[in-house]
């Protein structure tokens, strides 16, 4: 009596299930803007909550369906997302503005040149900030977060940080010396990074996640034997009418100087 | 005697219990489970692939499975799945421009059917740094309250003092044995 009553109820939550994830990917298709797909991931969760209720009586069978259409809308909105656009990040106040933005391109690995879409996403270039207050700043907390811009130099040594994430950043040379949790970097292409933080004892032991064979040292970094290291000569100096240019292509080791 | 009751009678007998630690990367993970094993805390790099302690607590001997949270490997997660008593999800609560991304992971691995029943204890870690949000805030970031398929509690806790590592460990203990073996009839 029990079984029965439950494989009518797994079926009507089959039916209800379908129903709901056509409806989820139909909203997907016409979605524009990262409230709607915010909106739609909420009631993807919604589902998955659901389910999960639901599994006391659901067959295993159903339920390894369920997971596996939940986890295609979960893609499907990531995709999605990508697409109309890249992951809220904060940027420059300056630069805010509703110009469609390519996706991020996701790498695992450092890559020397990276083209950065300049046509399409707003770029601070060629600017000295010593000063973050004209930066949006995250949070009180100390958070910053610095996103696509170029040839900009970024004087923040004497201010301390919690966290700083850099993304997207091309030919920029950014200082911060007193960050007291961590520096996330990500996407970014020929710059010169000077960090202190939490974690950097740790800094000649790469784990590289893009290269897992142990007996072949990974391609996408090397250590630098002392004499190239740069010797900071000039920090000191750095004021709005550095080069960052002559700079970047005094310190960075190979090919630099001739990208541009 | 039923299947489960025997299942429950030998589980009794080795009193052991799985956890399994997951988060995202530079949460510290690993941090913790060395905090909590003894063992030096000043050189650790990102985990590549997982890290397993056995340690003794409250009578229990506690497998604790730490895997490398970077995004490329969050797809192994599941791998680790299997008979998991509780999940150990902790969050790096000094990084908030995260935490967005540590809600939709930790919500996906909730939808997970093989951790149905699991209890969930989240760590805010990093409590140790000066702009860390607190538990209270965590909870809210990760909207906990909406929880309702586990058990679940927050603790914030610093890997690097070692504040509030036992007492999760203790709730954790007592929650699992609450479960699998106190309700053996």
């Amino acid at each position: 009596m029990n079984g029965q009553k439950s494989a009518q109820r797994a079926d009507a939550y089959f039916h209800r299930f379908q129903q709901q994830e056509n409806d989820l990917h139909q909203a997907l298709k016409v979605a524009t803007t990262l409230e709607d797909i915010a909106s739609i991931r909420q009631q993807v969760n919604d589902l998955q909550q659901r389910t999960t209720e639901a599994s006391t009586y659901l067959p295993p069978r159903d339920i390894g369906q369920h997971q596996k259409a939940l986890q295609g809308l979960v893609d499907a909105v990531e995709e999605r997302r990508g697409r109309v656009a890249p992951k809220k990040r904060f940027v420059f106040k300056r630069s805010v503005s509703n110009a469609p933005r390519t996706p991020i391109p996701k790498v695992t690995e450092v890559k020397e040149v990276m083209p950065i879409p300049q046509k399409t996403c707003p770029i601070q270039q060629s600017m000295y900030f010593n000063d973050l207050s004209e930066i949006n700043t995250l949070n009180s907390q100390g958070d910053v977060a610095l996103e696509a811009m170029e040839g900009c130099i970024i004087d923040a040594r004497t201010i301390p940080l919690t966290t700083l994430h850099l993304r997207r950043l091309h030919r920029c040379l950014i200082i911060a010396l007193d960050v007291q949790a961590s520096v996330m970097v990500f996407d970014c292409t020929q710059c010169l990074l000077l960090l202190s933080c939490q974690q950097t004892e740790e800094w000649s032991r790469v784990q590289d996640f893009g290269w897992l064979q142990r007996n072949i040292p990974s391609p996408h970094w090397t250590i630098l034997p002392q004499e190239e290291r740069w010797s900071g000569q000039g920090i000191d100096q750095l004021g709005p009418t550095a080069d960052v240019g002559s700079i970047l292509a005094s310190t960075l080791p190979w090919k630099s100087a001739s990208f541009s | 005697m039923g299947l489960l009751s025997v299942l429950k009678k030998q589980r009794q007998r080795e009193k052991e219990m799985r956890l399994l630690m997951l988060g995202l990367d530079n949460a510290g993970k690993t941090t913790i489970l060395r905090r909590i094993h003894g063992d030096p805390i000043d050189e650790i790099a990102p985990t590549l692939g997982f890290n397993i302690k056995t340690l003794s607590h409250e009578g229990y001997s506690l497998n604790i499975w730490d895997v490398g949270g970077q995004r490329s490997l969050r797809s192994f997660w599941r791998n680790y799945f299997e008979s998991t008593d509780a999940v150990i999800w902790v969050v790096d609560a000094a990084d908030r421009a995260r935490l967005a991304d540590c809600q939709e992971e930790l919500f996906v691995l909730l939808g997970e059917e093989r951790l149905i029943g699991a209890s969930l204890l989240v760590l805010a870690n990093k409590q140790d740094l000066e702009g860390a949000a607190s538990d209270q805030e965590i909870a809210k970031a990760l909207n906990l309250a909406s929880i309702q398929s586990h058990r679940w509690k927050v603790l914030g806790c610093s890997a690097v003092t070692g504040e509030h590592l036992l007492d999760g460990l203790d709730w954790v203990v007592k929650d699992v044995a609450a479960r699998i073996y106190m309700y053996s009839e």
